[in-house]
């Protein structure tokens, strides 16, 4: 029910007004809970992207997934690292949550659980990077995906949202960012900024020149 | 430039004063978002479907806009019918091959869209051709047509370029609300005044979902915002038994010319001065706008919210 979402909803009181006002409170929130993970999660964002620049140095290749939402902000992620437009510097990068055959193949004749590790297992090289998206910080896939990373000496950047769930439990990244809000879209708009705000400060950074 | 040696958390805080304006610019603008997703409510109702488009990262952000329709994250929120345009790579890349690439959306558009859908397309940068044409082409079918925007180009912006930033930018925040209801997207720091540079460049666009910044990374991140609250907002209207859809006053069966979200060919009769005209609905005549179309009497118009927006035929036609 709406109730959920819009508490002043279900007796009849519903305006164009209430809507508006709960919008301009949802888009606050938003704001102030991206500055909020700015300032809290800045500076190791800073030395994350350090490392990353450092990674793209020596010849490393960024790999990124996801699930629903969040495979399409993979997407978004590798395609800002590879094709930044102007003033950006093109780097290695793909998402694994692109390939519809590999997916399904993988899906349907093995686990789900193992759609990421696989790939991972089959492209990744020590010095790479893997970075994983979960607003919970629980999707199976992308703990094995991190597990079968770190296993192979990949560096491991993990996204997590409300309290980062397994991924913050089993220490599976070795940059850790947990988004301090239970609401998955806060998480995946405070994500996304963060994730440019990373890429923007590898492309700035000293390692990577 | 010379940020790039600077140490020390400058490079966050001008991260961070880049996002202010333009997310307080976010929360003037939730007035549009809300008339937008009672309209796209009203679409969802009369068995339209959600069709989205974008190219680069923004075809990244049209699945994510899709999904969240068709699988909510809200357990128990009702499934609504959408499709991304950008996800299939087989369709995506052999439309561009056989027919160039501002044809990808387009072409599929025409072929899988009906008149009661919504098309939502990511106008993000100066070459968004694939989108401009989705977006017309689906004006001209008589969809419920939305455009989330960005301002000016990423390149005038300074801080747009994280080798080049510097100080923060400008606030944003100079500009108010637009008029409601206006296509005219993003007029914002540079052109207050509306011009090509509103980021929707002349193309008719029923609701018009601004970011107001040119940096492409901030307004994605607006974007994302926008489609989120978007999406719940549509939920709220769809579901609410008391948010009553058509006016009250009238109870016509969708054919008002006045009343109906939707796009009805009606026949001109008389053309008037003042950009008027007088036309046979079918079941009577009304008055409407033909200040947008080339019109003459016999000349058979597509008419949305009484605005004449296409000439479907013409003398006697």
């Amino acid at each position: 029910m709406t109730g959920t979402l819009y508490p002043f909803l279900g007796a009849g009181q519903v305006t164009v007004e209430d809507v508006t006002r709960s919008s301009v409170e949802k888009a606050g929130e938003s704001l102030a809970l991206r500055l909020r993970v700015l300032e809290g999660l800045g500076p190791a964002l800073a030395a994350c992207a350090d490392v990353l620049a450092a990674a793209f140095r020596a010849g490393g290749r960024l790999y990124t997934f996801g699930n629903g939402g969040s495979s399409t902000d993979a997407q978004s992620v590798a395609q800002l690292f590879l094709t930044p437009g102007a003033g950006g510097r093109s780097l290695p990068a793909m998402s694994l949550t692109g390939d519809a055959a590999l997916l399904t193949a993988l899906g349907n004749d093995v686990d789900f659980d193992v759609i990421f590790a696989r790939q991972l297992a089959a492209l990744g090289r020590p010095g790479d990077v893997a970075l994983g998206l979960s607003t919970s910080g629980g999707s199976a896939n992308v703990l094995r995906g991190l597990e079968e990373a770190r296993r192979r000496d990949l560096v491991t950047v993990g996204f997590a949202g409300s309290g980062g769930g397994r991924m913050a439990e089993e220490g599976l990244a070795d940059h850790l960012f947990v988004i301090p809000s239970s609401s998955v879209h806060r998480v995946q708009e405070a994500q996304t900024t963060a994730c440019h705000v990373l890429w923007e400060l590898v492309q700035r950074s000293p390692a990577g020149a | 430039m010379a940020m790039g040696q600077q140490a020390g958390t400058a490079p966050l805080d001008e991260a961070a004063a880049r996002r202010a304006g333009p997310g307080r610019a976010l929360a003037a603008d939730a007035g549009r978002i809300v008339t937008c997703a009672l309209d796209m409510a009203e679409r969802f109702h009369r068995k339209g479907r959600l069709l989205t488009f974008g190219d680069g990262a923004a075809a990244a952000d049209a699945g994510h806009l899709a999904v969240e329709f068709t699988h909510p994250v809200i357990v128990g929120k009702r499934a609504l019918p959408a499709i991304s345009l950008a996800n299939d790579a087989a369709a995506v890349s052999g439309i561009a091959a056989a027919s160039g690439y501002d044809s990808v959306f387009a072409t599929q558009l025409r072929l899988l869209g009906r008149p009661e859908d919504i098309a939502v397309g990511f106008l993000t940068g100066d070459r968004c051709g694939s989108v401009r044409a989705a977006l017309a082409a689906a004006r001209d079918l008589g969809m419920l047509t939305v455009a989330l925007t960005a301002s000016t180009p990423a390149a005038s912006i300074p801080g747009a370029n994280p080798l080049t930033a510097g100080t923060p930018t400008a606030s944003i925040l100079t500009a108010g609300p637009l008029t409601a209801g206006v296509p005219s997207g993003g007029a914002e720091e540079t052109a207050p005044g509306g011009s090509d540079d509103d980021g929707v460049g002349g193309l008719e666009i029923d609701h018009v979902l601004p970011a107001r910044t040119g940096d492409p990374r901030v307004a994605r991140e607006i974007h994302v915002t926008i489609y989120h609250v978007l999406w719940e907002l549509v939920h709220v209207f769809y579901e609410d038994p008391v948010f009553s859809l058509t006016p009250a006053a009238c109870h016509d069966d969708g054919g008002c010319v006045t009343c109906a979200d939707t796009a009805v060919p009606v026949r001109v009769t008389e053309v008037r001065d003042g950009g008027l005209a007088v036309v046979d609905t079918g079941s009577g005549t009304e008055e409407i706008s033909v200040a947008l179309v080339e019109a003459r009497v016999g000349d058979v118009v597509l008419v949305h919210a009484k605005e004449a927006i296409a000439v479907l035929g013409g003398d006697g036609a």
